[in-house]
Parts: structure tokens; C-alpha cells; sequence
């Protein structure tokens, strides 16, 4: 949960990103979206970049729906991770940014 | 990217007087509707809409461009030359752009997403050929 906190403050400052759920207090993971980059190109960048998490729709259409979204990326977290997984996770969520910012602007 | 940047095709056939097949991947939520104005076997012109990433927006995007102009066998053919390129031969195509794809068959999770216009198109070949 600590972890979750402290990735949820971290990813919280980057631009275009958005958190879906509590922002405290969370179960051991983190769903998000990045603006304008589909979370299979992002899972995908994050990938080559060494960081696994996942994306789609989590088996829960009806969730999607709801939140208006075709689908998330979600970083989970387990008694292996550390607060400098974390990091890394953001360092490749901004050169995923990067890649992508080219195209869509 | 310039194809996912601006995709070309994209849009509907204001007439009835088209091929549409649905189809979407269950797996990631991408979705295509793909429309083809066949005349006399040929593919006259083909149209687009759908969502998802930057892979399958750009496949859809050059398989639409590619296939304009063709008889439904070429567009057959480039089909079968695509899943070859999804398997990592190196197939040449006469629509250049589509080569870009082939870093494609590097990450088998990305696969599905490439082939999902292409798919669309052979069920779309299947159902022109059947109203003859």
C-alpha cells in the first residue's frame, strides 16, 4: 500500500496522466492512462524500457464503459518491488511520452 | 506514425452500396468497421472507422490505401503477404508503407493488432465474392 502511495504521488506528476480510483489508501496497484497514447503502445514502450505491467481491459468491459475509456494500463506491485521500481516505471512513462509525443503533435 | 498521425480513409460511405464488416479484438477492446465499394471485382474505394492503437490505426489506414484499385484476388493475395510479414519473411508489397510494419512480428503481443484491418478485409473479400 505504501508502494501504491507512493506511485500514485510520483505518476501524479506527470502531465497527461490520469489515475483512475482512490488517490489514497489503495490496494497494491495502480490503473492509469496516458493522453492520446493507447495503453497497449504504452505497455509496449514500457516493455522495451525493462518495466512489465498491463494493459487492456482487465476483464471488465463494463468497468471501461463507465470510466469512458477503451481501456488502461494498470502497474501492480508485489513484495519484490521497491520504491526504485517505481522510479524507473516513471522515467519510462515519460520516454513512452516522448516517443509517441512526435506523432500526436 | 504519419498514418496513425493522420490516418487516411477514415470515414463512411454515405450510400448503401458497400460491403461493411464489423469486427473487433475481445482481448484489447480495439474495434474496426471496414467499408468496400466493390464494382465488377475490384475495389474501387475503401473506407474506415474504428479505435484503437497506434498499430492497428495505421495497418487500417495502408490496407485501405493499398487494396483501392485492385481485384479482390490481388487484395487476397496482400492479405496472405501480410500474415507472411507478420511471421517475420519479407514479403515486398507495391504499397511500400506497409513494410514498416514488419518490427511488428517482433512482439507476438502486437500482432493482433496489426492483423485486425487485414482480417476485416478477407471477411470483407468473402462477402463480396458471395453476392456475385
Amino acid at each position: 500500500m505504501q508502494l501504491a502511495d507512493y506511485a500514485v504521488q510520483r505518476m501524479s506528476e506527470i502531465e497527461g496522466l490520469t489515475v483512475y480510483g482512490p488517490l489514497k489508501n489503495r490496494a497494491g496497484l495502480v490503473t492509469f492512462n496516458v493522453d492520446d497514447i493507447h495503453p497497449h503502445d504504452v505497455a509496449t514502450v514500457l516493455d522495451a524500457e525493462g518495466v512489465a505491467i498491463r494493459a487492456g481491459h482487465h476483464c471488465c468491459q463494463p468497468l471501461m464503459r463507465w470510466l469512458n475509456v477503451t481501456a488502461t494500463a494498470r502497474a501492480s506491485f508485489y513484495l519484490y518491488n521497491t520504491e526504485d521500481d517505481i522510479d524507473k516505471l516513471v522515467t519510462a512513462i515519460l520516454k513512452t511520452k516522448e516517443y509517441f509525443g512526435h506523432a500526436i503533435r | 506514425m504519419d498514418h496513425y498521425k493522420n490516418p487516411r480513409n477514415r470515414g463512411r460511405f454515405e450510400d448503401s452500396e458497400s460491403v461493411t464488416i464489423d469486427l473487433n479484438n475481445p482481448t484489447c477492446g480495439d474495434k474496426i468497421s471496414l467499408q468496400m465499394k466493390v464494382r465488377d471485382g475490384k475495389v474501387q474505394d475503401a473506407k474506415f472507422i474504428g479505435e484503437g492503437c497506434s498499430i492497428s490505426l495505421s495497418s487500417a489506414s495502408m490496407m485501405t490505401d493499398a487494396i483501392k484499385g485492385k481485384t479482390l484476388d490481388e487484395a487476397l493475395n496482400m492479405a496472405e503477404s501480410f500474415s507472411s510479414l507478420m511471421k517475420g519473411e519479407h514479403p515486398e508489397f507495391e504499397y511500400e508503407d506497409i513494410e514498416a510494419l514488419s518490427g511488428v512480428s517482433k512482439f507476438p503481443a502486437r500482432i493482433k493488432c496489426a492483423t485486425l484491418a487485414w482480417n476485416a478485409l478477407r471477411k470483407g473479400i468473402e462477402q463480396a465474392k458471395e453476392v456475385k
